[in-house]
This record gives C-alpha cells, sequence and structure tokens, in this order.
C-alpha cells in the first residue's frame, strides 16, 4: 500500500501530462512552455508534499488497523 | 670547428620551420565545429542544411556540422539554452518567451518570417474566423509554442475561453486526435501540417497572423555568450543556411526535399510532401517589412510588433528592447548571393 500510493501519484501525474485540462501534471507542462521555472518548481514541490503525506497516512491507516503485520514489528504503538 | 661542420642554427631553425609548416597549414584547414539541434523529426523545413551538405557548401565554409533530431521548439530553445547546443532550429516564439525569462538566447536568423500559427479547421466546416469555433474542441499542446498564447488570442477576437472546448494532449497526439475527428479544430504550424492533413483530413486554416496576432516563425537562435565565441564560425554557417533557403525557395523545391529523403529516407513525409511543404511555407518567409531583404534577415519593426502583442498578452514585460530579442549580425549577404547563385 505504501509503495502504491506513490506509484499512484506518478501514474496519475503522468496521465495528466498526457492529456489533462487541469492538475498539477498540465501545471507543469503549462510552465514549461512558458519557461516560468518558479512555477515547475512549486508543482514539484506540491507533489512532493502530496507525496509524503499519503506515505503517512497510509502508514497511520496500517499501524491502527494491521498492528500485528510484520511492517509493523518494532514500530512503537 | 663545431660550427663549420655540425649544423647552422639557422639552418636548424629553417628545419623546424620547414617540419612546422604542414601542421600549421593542417591547423589551418580543420574546420570549425557547429552543433545544431532541429525543431523536430525531418521535414521538409530541413531542407537548407541537408542541399547544403550534398553540395558540400559547410564544407567549403570550414563548417563540420553536427545535428540532432528535436521534439519541438521549446525542448530546443531550453537545450541551446543550456550551451548543449551551438544552435537551435526552431520557432522564435518559445525563444522571445525564454529571453524575457531570463534565458541568454538571441535570435541569429529568422526565416519564417510572418506567423504560421492557426487553427486547422475542416475543409467542408466554412469556417473562416476565430468566431466560427465557438462551441467547438479545440485540440492543443499546453507545451508547445501556441500553448501561452491560444486564450489570448481568442479573448481578442471576441471568443471567451467557456465558449471554445480546448483539448490539452502531449504534441504528437494532437495530430490523431484531429485526424479522427475527436475534435473539430487543431492548432498547430499550419503549412508544415496541411501536406498531411491534405491525405488524412483535407483542412483550410485560420491562421493567427490574419487576425491580429503576428508571432515570428522558424528560426535559428544561440546563446549570447556561444555567438561571442564562435561569431565567424556561425556567421559562416548562417549565412550559408540563408543563402541555402533562398536557393530552394528559387524553384527547387524538389531538390530540397529530395536531399532531405536521400539523408532520412525513413521520415514521416514522402518526397511530395515534403516539397508541398517548403511550397507552402514560401508565403510565410516575407513579411511588408522583409521583402526586399534576404532570407534570413530579420526586421526591428516585425519585432517591434511581435514583442508589443506579446507584452500586451503578459507573456513577456513592456519594456522590452528589441535589440535584445535578435541579431543580424550573422547575416552576410556576400555568401548568401554567392550560395543562391549556384557560384559557392
Amino acid at each position: 500500500m505504501k509503495v502504491a500510493i506513490g506509484l499512484s501519484l506518478v501514474g496519475a501525474l503522468v496521465g495528466e501530462f498526457v492529456s489533462a485540462q487541469h492538475g498539477l501534471g498540465y501545471v507543469i507542462m503549462a510552465a514549461q512552455g512558458a519557461f516560468d521555472t518558479p512555477r515547475v518548481f512549486v508543482a514539484v514541490l506540491l507533489l512532493s508534499l502530496m507525496g509524503t503525506l499519503l506515505f503517512r497516512m497510509i502508514e497511520a491507516v496500517e499501524r491502527r488497523v494491521i498492528p500485528w503485520h510484520v511492517s509493523q514489528r518494532g514500530v512503537r504503538h | 670547428m663545431n660550427r663549420m661542420f655540425g649544423p647552422s642554427r639557422r639552418s636548424l631553425l629553417a628545419g623546424a620551420a620547414a617540419l612546422a609548416m604542414p601542421c600549421v597549414a593542417k591547423a589551418r584547414a580543420v574546420a570549425d565545429k557547429v552543433t545544431l539541434r532541429l525543431d523536430f523529426t525531418s521535414s521538409g523545413l530541413h531542407s537548407p542544411f541537408y542541399v547544403g551538405i550534398q553540395r558540400g557548401w559547410f564544407e567549403k565554409a570550414g563548417i563540420d556540422l553536427s545535428m540532432e533530431d528535436g521534439n519541438g521548439s521549446t525542448t530546443t530553445v531550453q537545450l541551446v539554452g543550456a550551451g548543449l547546443f551551438d544552435l537551435g532550429l526552431n520557432s522564435l516564439g518559445p525563444l522571445t518567451v525564454a529571453r524575457a525569462k531570463g534565458l541568454p538566447v538571441i535570435s541569429v536568423a529568422g526565416f519564417v518570417r510572418k506567423g504560421e500559427l492557426g487553427f486547422l479547421v475542416p475543409e467542408e466546416s466554412g469556417w473562416k474566423t476565430p468566431k466560427d469555433l465557438i462551441g467547438k474542441k479545440i485540440v492543443y499542446s499546453v507545451a508547445s509554442q501556441e500553448g501561452p498564447f491560444v486564450r489570448y488570442f481568442l479573448q481578442q477576437n471576441g471568443v471567451a475561453e467557456d465558449q471554445v472546448e480546448l483539448i490539452n494532449v502531449d504534441g504528437p497526439s494532437r495530430y490523431a486526435v484531429y485526424f479522427t475527428m475527436q475534435a473539430d479544430s487543431l492548432l498547430t504550424t499550419v503549412p508544415g501540417v496541411m501536406p498531411i492533413a491534405a491525405v488524412k483530413r483535407p483542412s483550410v486554416p485560420i491562421l493567427f497572423s490574419d487576425f491580429g496576432l503576428n508571432l515570428p516563425g522558424l528560426g535559428m537562435g544561440t546563446r549570447t555568450d556561444t555567438l561571442e565565441k564562435k561569431k565567424d564560425a556561425l556567421r559562416r554557417f548562417v549565412s550559408v543556411v540563408c543563402g541555402a533557403w533562398t536557393y530552394i525557395l528559387d524553384g527547387h523545391e524538389q531538390e530540397g526535399a529530395q536531399a532531405v529523403f536521400a539523408n532520412r529516407p525513413n521520415g514521416a513525409f514522402t518526397v511530395a510532401m515534403m516539397a508541398e511543404q517548403i511550397r507552402l511555407f514560401k508565403p510565410f518567409f516575407f513579411t511588408d517589412a522583409t521583402k526586399e531583404r534576404p532570407v534570413g534577415m530579420q526586421s526591428e519593426v516585425d519585432w517591434t510588433m511581435t514583442l508589443k502583442s506579446m507584452a500586451d498578452a503578459r507573456i513577456i514585460p513592456l519594456d522590452t528592447n528589441p535589440s535584445d530579442y535578435f541579431t543580424n549580425d550573422c547575416i552576410d549577404t556576400a555568401i548568401i548571393d554567392k550560395v543562391a547563385g549556384g557560384t559557392y
């Protein structure tokens, strides 16, 4: 799940690169075409934050729902 | 005694000089390397390079040319701006935007001096003005050169953004979307796509330049520091290319297309299509301000108008100076005349 949540973000972004009218992928492409470097980096930073937040969210859900799982061994509850 | 029987100092110097002479001559004969990034894969617009290679014009000019295909003008400008190539063949619209954003690039030749951007619409539609596009689906690519201008152009011509459906897809996909009838109109460089549209979906253009937005078309750009460092070589190369264009446009379109095909037989276009591309582009090579000037030479009047349009669209700042964006220093009319006249 933790791996998949990051990959899902990548998938959505690549989809937006190919064809989208909104979204961060669209913003990156539009900013690239307009040589708007600050906007590109803001979008990339937001994506990084989203990725980190989603990863932590899944981690928190795993801690509560499957505390017995091997991935949770050694994790303080 | 030693001086009488051994080699004298003068003869040693003469011998050393004689040995060194071929090296000096060889060094002078070594051609200057010029690296060029193209706009796209092979098309009729690349004919001056291949005609120049076939006829040995670059060799005679002392140029060792290395070319690489591109995947869009924007990327070409970025790579040239990063110093990875000496020159780029690209639309001058993205180069202008890049320059305004601080990339140290400058246009050294303008070939397509009348803006060739526009909407292709189906031949049978009868649509002739931007207002005819109201309620229609328009496919375009936001990252391509037209991306920053489409909304401004529509707005200037009385079409609000919510009155059309703009479909953004990646560059190469937009053609398939239009040719398979999934969109009513395609925003693109019109003369380059017309020959393939004639086969896939016969179309007519609604040009930006006919409705108040004349953006600069195809030209060549370089970094300002590259221009300083390699000015002589770039001047010879650019002038030969301008001369080659003059030669091709003077009734040698077929030779131009054949030269591209001979070197790049696996490209997307046939010889007939590329010859047609060149013929369709020909009227775009001249504006009122440049009709008496050699191909490649740029006009301050045209650039001032272009920069004003871009500033009005808030794409570049208002206080722009045309001389920051273009130079004619790489145009040598003597070379152009010789190449165009076949006496080079």
